[in-house]
């Protein structure tokens, strides 16, 4: 079996300083990591690979920074891994991401399941999934809080609203996997051996070969600004609890809130 | 050349439109009537009809009925051919979980800009400005999008509730679409209800009283359970509060948990971090009770009192439970 697992490198959200006069994000010095949500999305494809045969592909599309969780993938079992990297792809939007992801598991694979994570904890669009299944013409299942491996494909579980909803899907597949999916395996002595002798592949455009109409963001981050202020209310005083109970429950009948 | 018409996408549960939905077909009039569009719902239903009324009674001049089994994938095709035969400005989606993966699939259909999980959305001359929260609620992003069709996806909430129109009524047109075999290559197998989650579902709840680090322990929790019985709303709780594992994930309020509309907010020991402050905005009326006069969660309630919780939750109990007798 051939499968594939989609990694993105992120920025420690919180490290992040807002410049309060202009506005503008300080990314300097901010570190970066392995989106959360990925290491789950390793682990599901390590085990489908472990209980049905086969290897595990890696790819990202990101900075030369961004090998660093590829190797990271490498010392938990990943054997193969692809940079994606491009003039072009800079500020790629979904439909873009998704475009350049498509083309490179076209280059690449087929691969039997594609395996990421369900949201990013910086463009938390959750889009790339579902768009790239589209796009590939495969089934899709997103965020799974429990993956089961049948004789065709994979069934999950997930979270919606008061229950959870069960969904299956034949290979190939792509699959989103949440943080309640599994707990990732840590990397082993021989896998930190592997990951240094991980040989990344670098795919640019030219090896890609998509055509500009592809790869145009229609959607463009136009600036950022503060939350809006919210209205200030009103004090109740505390000293006396029975007191401010009673005007709150007063304040709250007046306006038949319960 | 495409026109200035706002959709709404209508997402239906035993036959009834998701509250989602009538936000954000509330919100398509208001945008239609300010740029000389006209505010359509789309269903995909087998029995569009108690959806089709709501559509008319929040806002929909037109209503677009094609009488079909929801599922995300022929949803995105339907979509695709609907939105190339009448082309609009916008569809809006709600981003449940169907409705993530239909906003997903029909933007790679269309091959259109989408903006996710948004807050408000404006029209101009020259684009579409979406605004999304950012950076843990820090700082909004704004999202320009140019060409049309596009999408916006907005979470339960995001938008007030009014009181809808009562008999008002437009124009339906039914189409007959296809949906071809091999477009449905995921299966739902079912629905199992879990009690857990259904206590947690907080997005729906009416009336919520939440828990931050203030409250102190998971036994501290047990007072608010009983002021939530005794209201006949939900809990729910700060990520600190989640952090510290008084209570489950699932009951987080704010940008990395739910986004909450209830018409009454309830926060006990709830400093008013961003985050939070983000998921209960849209409340009709924010109580908070904290110890600290100047916790920023006072900027932004309706109603403030600085004291214990611990003296304030019980006292409010016991008079509600007196009144309701
Ligand atoms: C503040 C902000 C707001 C944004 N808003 C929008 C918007 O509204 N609309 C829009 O179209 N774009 C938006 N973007 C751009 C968007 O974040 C990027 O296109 C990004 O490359 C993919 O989206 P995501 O991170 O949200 O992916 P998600 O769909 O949340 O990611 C899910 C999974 O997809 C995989 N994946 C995602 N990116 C990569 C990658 N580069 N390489 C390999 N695997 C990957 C990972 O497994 C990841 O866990 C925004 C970006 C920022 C910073
Ligand atoms: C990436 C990221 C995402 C986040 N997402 C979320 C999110 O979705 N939701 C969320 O809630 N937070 C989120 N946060 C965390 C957020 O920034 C705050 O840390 C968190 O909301 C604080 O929770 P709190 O108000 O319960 O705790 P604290 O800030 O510690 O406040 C506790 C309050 O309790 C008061 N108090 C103490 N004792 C009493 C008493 N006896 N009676 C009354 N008051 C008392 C104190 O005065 C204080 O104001 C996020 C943070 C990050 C970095």
């Amino acid at each position: 079996m051939k499968i594939l697992v989609l990694l993105k490198e992120v920025p420690v959200v919180s490290e992040i300083r807002i410049n309060r006069q202009y506005f503008t994000i300080d990314r300097s010095g901010v570190g970066k990591m392995m989106n959360p949500a990925d290491r789950h999305a390793i682990e599901a494809a390590l085990k489908l690979a472990d209980t049905r045969g086969g290897e595990v592909t890696a790819i990202t599309m990101g900075p030369e920074s961004s090998e660093s969780i590829l190797r990271e993938a490498a010392s938990l079992g990943v054997k193969a891994a692809y940079r994606l990297t491009d003039k072009a792809f800079a500020g790629a939007d979904t439909l873009a991401t998704a475009t350049i992801l498509k083309a490179a598991i076209d280059a690449t694979g087929p691969y039997d399941a594609v395996f990421c994570g369900a949201s990013s904890i910086d463009g938390v669009t959750g889009q790339i999934p579902a768009k790239l299944g589209t796009m590939l013409g495969c089934g899709i299942l997103t965020n799974a809080c429990k993956i089961e491996i049948t004789d065709a494909g994979l069934t999950i579980d997930r979270k919606a609203g008061t229950g959870y909803e069960k969904l299956t899907a034949s290979f190939p597949l792509v699959c989103s996997v949440t943080e309640d999916a599994n707990t990732p395996r840590k990397p082993s002595i021989k896998g930190r051996t592997m990951s240094k002798r991980l040989v990344i592949e670098v795919l640019d455009n030219e090896k890609l070969q998509i055509p500009a109409e592809g790869i145009k963001s229609p959607s463009k981050v136009i600036g950022l600004f503060p939350p809006p202020a919210l209205e200030k209310g009103q004090m109740i005083p505390g000293e006396d609890p029975e007191a401010a109970v009673a005007e709150l429950v007063e304040l709250l009948q007046e306006q038949a809130a319960f | 050349m495409s026109n200035q018409n706002i959709w709404v996408f209508f997402e239906l549960s035993d036959g009834r439109p998701k509250r989602v939905c009538l936000e954000m077909m509330q919100k398509a009039k208001a945008l239609a009537e300010g740029s000389s569009g006209k505010a359509a719902a789309v269903i995909i239903d087998p029995e569009p009809e108690e959806a089709c009324k709501a559509a008319f009674e929040n806002g929909a001049d037109q209503v677009l009925i094609v009488r079909q089994k929801f599922f995300f994938e022929s949803a995105a095709y339907i979509l695709e051919k609907l939105a190339g035969k009448y082309e609009p400005k916008i569809v809006m989606i709600g981003a449940t979980t169907e409705g993530r993966d239909l906003a997903a699939s029909a933007s790679a259909r269309l091959h259109c800009g989408i903006a996710s999980e948004c807050t408000d959305v404006v029209i101009t001359g020259s684009g579409v400005f979406w605004i999304r929260p950012s950076y843990d609620g820090r700082l909004n992003t704004n999202i320009g999008i140019e060409e049309a069709p596009m999408i916006g996806t907005f979470k339960p909430g995001i938008f007030k509730l009014e009181e809808p129109a009562a008999g008002r009524s437009g124009e339906t047109v039914e189409e007959a679409i296809e949906v071809p075999a091999g477009i449905l290559l995921t299966q739902l197998l079912g629905f199992t209800p879990d009690d857990e989650l259904t206590k947690a579902n907080i997005e729906d709840a009416e009336i919520i009283v939440a828990g931050g680090r203030g409250v102190g322990s998971k036994e501290g929790f047990g007072q608010l359970y009983e002021l939530a019985a005794a209201l006949g709303g939900s809990v729910g709780a700060s990520r600190a509060a989640v952090d510290e594992g008084w209570i489950g994930k699932d009951y987080q309020i704010g940008i990395t948990g739910k986004t909450v509309a209830p018409r009454l907010y309830i926060g006990f020991g709830i400093s008013g971090a961003l985050p939070h402050v983000n998921g209960i905005k849209e409340s009709d009326i924010i109580v908070a009770v904290n110890t600290d006069p100047n916790a920023p969660i006072f900027g932004v309630a309706n109603y403030g009192i600085v004291a214990d919780l611990n003296v304030i939750c019980p006292a409010l109990t016991k008079k509600v439970k007196e009144m309701k007798g």
